[in-house]
């Protein structure tokens, strides 16, 4: 929203903006500004969306003046005036929280190296309840070596996997967070670069995809999604993703006549094309709807979900339950060899999509379900 | 089942699909840019950086070792990358290539057509298999970082038969059993 503060010399700040219902709100301060000039702009130039001018009453006592926007979104375009203010300037404000790079860095190196060596424990009973569930010895003894391997790894501090992966990073930005002290993204790839040496991983990026293939020696660039939520912290997740199961992703752009069949069919013709390659036991992250783009972002994001933790939505979660059972009968079992246990979860996330269109992105995790997140 | 390295025509009739085995001696390791580079030197006329004849390629990128051990979390990569490339290896003398996943057609018929074996390593299990891995040293291709050509001595390493010089499948047998 444009808003006339910026003309007459002031600034707005918002602190905190929020939906309830159909109703969009957005409190800020304007700064330096005369409250004058401020009311008469409020009427002035607001009036079409109406933001409520507000706290006059304090003007004495703050160092601006506050104000609250609210907007009707949910329907035809109209305007709510909120008499009254309940708040004063120091029970609202929301200082902007400074976050340093320095920190950013230390943390994504610290999660490389964790994703790496530790195996989540939702992983672990996954792995252990496929053991015990199994129907093939050689499938059993598979899964054997796969707990085998994450006790080594821990114990020894090496890495699960010797492809330890393009390092993909999700993050999710307060909007009130500020970070000081240098460049967000770089922090980031720094921190991979300093991970990646200090823990024996190994580096297995290429710069000139489709013509030199050289290896950058860094492992970075690391792939960086970026969302911005409420608040004022940033949350780091860090999950190495290997090339085998990686390589066996897939994306259709089904009719929507489709419909639910045509998604499932997809995704478990997708498991079954990739048979031994992935590394199974996997997890299956199938993202529906949205864009193409959104769709491979959503079956990327869903692995990073609890193992088997349904969507909470009970029509997704009867997709995930169904799609589960269907990739169980293919008899992939563990590492291909034949058995019970092709996947040990399927995980879905959707989004509204275009009246033509119906997108399936399929993701495939390896068993070696690496992620790691903190919250700075 | 116990063998050894280099692979005799002897031993590798006795291998059938899905049978586990423990491979000790020496083994190569190599990958897809290194695979590359050695049958680019074969179409010049050069020799190999180590004497295919009666060897295992291992289709494997290893992460780094600490210091003190031989090597860091060395398990398989996925083989269909270096279906490419495997029948000419093959021609010139290996007899043996470890990795994961499946073959294309031409690798499987030239395995029955040379007498080789195609062995899978499990996926995932990295830091399990490096305890088998008694010295790692690369012999060429250093530039190459993680996909260095590796000479490697292994003292009972697992692995199972997938493909056998009969036209044996591991992957395709065991899974029609499971299939419902």
């Amino acid at each position: 929203m444009n808003h006339k503060g910026h003309q007459d010399g002031g600034s707005f700040v918002t602190f905190v903006s929020f939906v309830v219902g159909p109703f969009w709100f957005q409190l800020g301060r304007v700064r330096d500004t005369p409250l004058k000039s401020v009311a008469d702009s409020a009427v002035e130039t607001e009036n079409k969306w109406l933001n409520a001018a507000l706290a006059e009453a304090h003007h004495g006592e703050i160092k601006g003046f506050l104000r609250l926007f609210v907007r009707y979104v949910g329907g035809t375009e109209k305007a709510i005036f909120s008499p009254g203010c309940p708040f004063s300037s120091d029970r609202w404000e929301v200082e902007v929280r400074e976050i340093r790079c320095k920190d950013i860095t230390e943390t994504v190196a610290r999660l490389c190296i964790e994703a790496n060596y530790y195996l989540g424990d939702d992983v672990l009973q996954a792995l252990r309840q496929a053991r015990d569930a199994e129907a093939s010895p050689v499938g059993r003894q598979v899964l054997d070596q796969i707990l085998e391997n994450a006790d080594v790894a821990r114990e020894e501090e090496m890495p699960l996997c010797q492809d330890t992966g393009l390092t993909v990073v999700f993050l999710e930005v307060g909007q009130d967070a500020h970070v000081i002290g240098g460049d967000l993204y770089q922090a980031i790839q720094e921190g991979v670069r300093r991970g990646y040496q200090e823990g024996y991983l190994r580096k297995s990026v290429v710069d000139r995809p489709f013509s030199a293939r050289v290896n950058t020696r860094v492992n970075t660039p690391a792939v960086i999604h970026t969302q911005i939520v409420p608040g004022d912290r940033l949350k780091i997740t860090v999950a190495p993703k290997g090339g085998g199961s990686e390589n066996m992703s897939a994306l259709a752009m089904l009719k929507p006549a489709d419909g639910r069949q045509g998604v499932m069919d997809f995704v478990v013709e997708t498991v079954r094309k990739a048979g031994a390659n992935p590394c199974p036991p996997t997890i299956v992250g199938v993202g529906v709807g949205g864009t193409a783009e959104m769709a491979m972002w959503l079956a990327k994001r869903s692995l990073l979900r609890e193992v088997g933790q349904p969507n909470p939505d009970p029509e997704v979660a009867a997709l995930e339950r169904d799609i589960l059972e269907q990739v169980n009968r293919l008899g992939i079992g563990p590492q291909g060899l034949g058995g019970s246990t092709t996947s040990l979860a399927v995980h879905v996330e959707t989004y509204p999509c275009h009246i033509a269109s119906l997108p399936v992105a399929v993701n495939i995790q390896c068993h070696s379900a690496r992620h790691k997140e903190a919250v700075l | 089942m116990k063998i050894t390295t280099p692979l005799t025509d002897d031993v590798i009739e006795q291998l059938h699909a899905g049978d586990a085995v423990t491979i000790t001696g020496t083994i190569y390791v190599g990958r897809d840019a290194a695979h590359k580079r050695m049958v680019e030197a074969l179409d010049r006329g050069e020799p190999l950086p180590f004497d295919p004849q009666g060897q295992i390629i291992y289709y494997m990128g290893p992460s780094p070792a600490r210091p003190g051990k031989p090597i860091g979390s060395a398990g398989p990569t996925t083989s269909y990358r270096m279906d490419p490339y495997a029948p000419r290896l093959m021609e010139v003398g290996l007899k043996g290539m470890i990795g994961k996943g499946n073959r294309s057609a031409p690798v499987r018929e030239a395995m029955q057509k040379y007498k080789a074996v195609y062995f899978a390593a499990t996926g995932g299990a990295a830091a399990l298999i490096a305890k088998s891995i008694k010295e790692a040293e690369v012999i060429a291709y250093e530039d190459l970082g993680a996909e260095a050509l590796l000479r490697l001595r292994v003292e009972d390493f697992p692995a199972i038969v997938v493909n056998d010089i009969y036209g044996g499948d591991a992957y395709e047998e065991g899974q029609k059993k499971y299939r419902v």
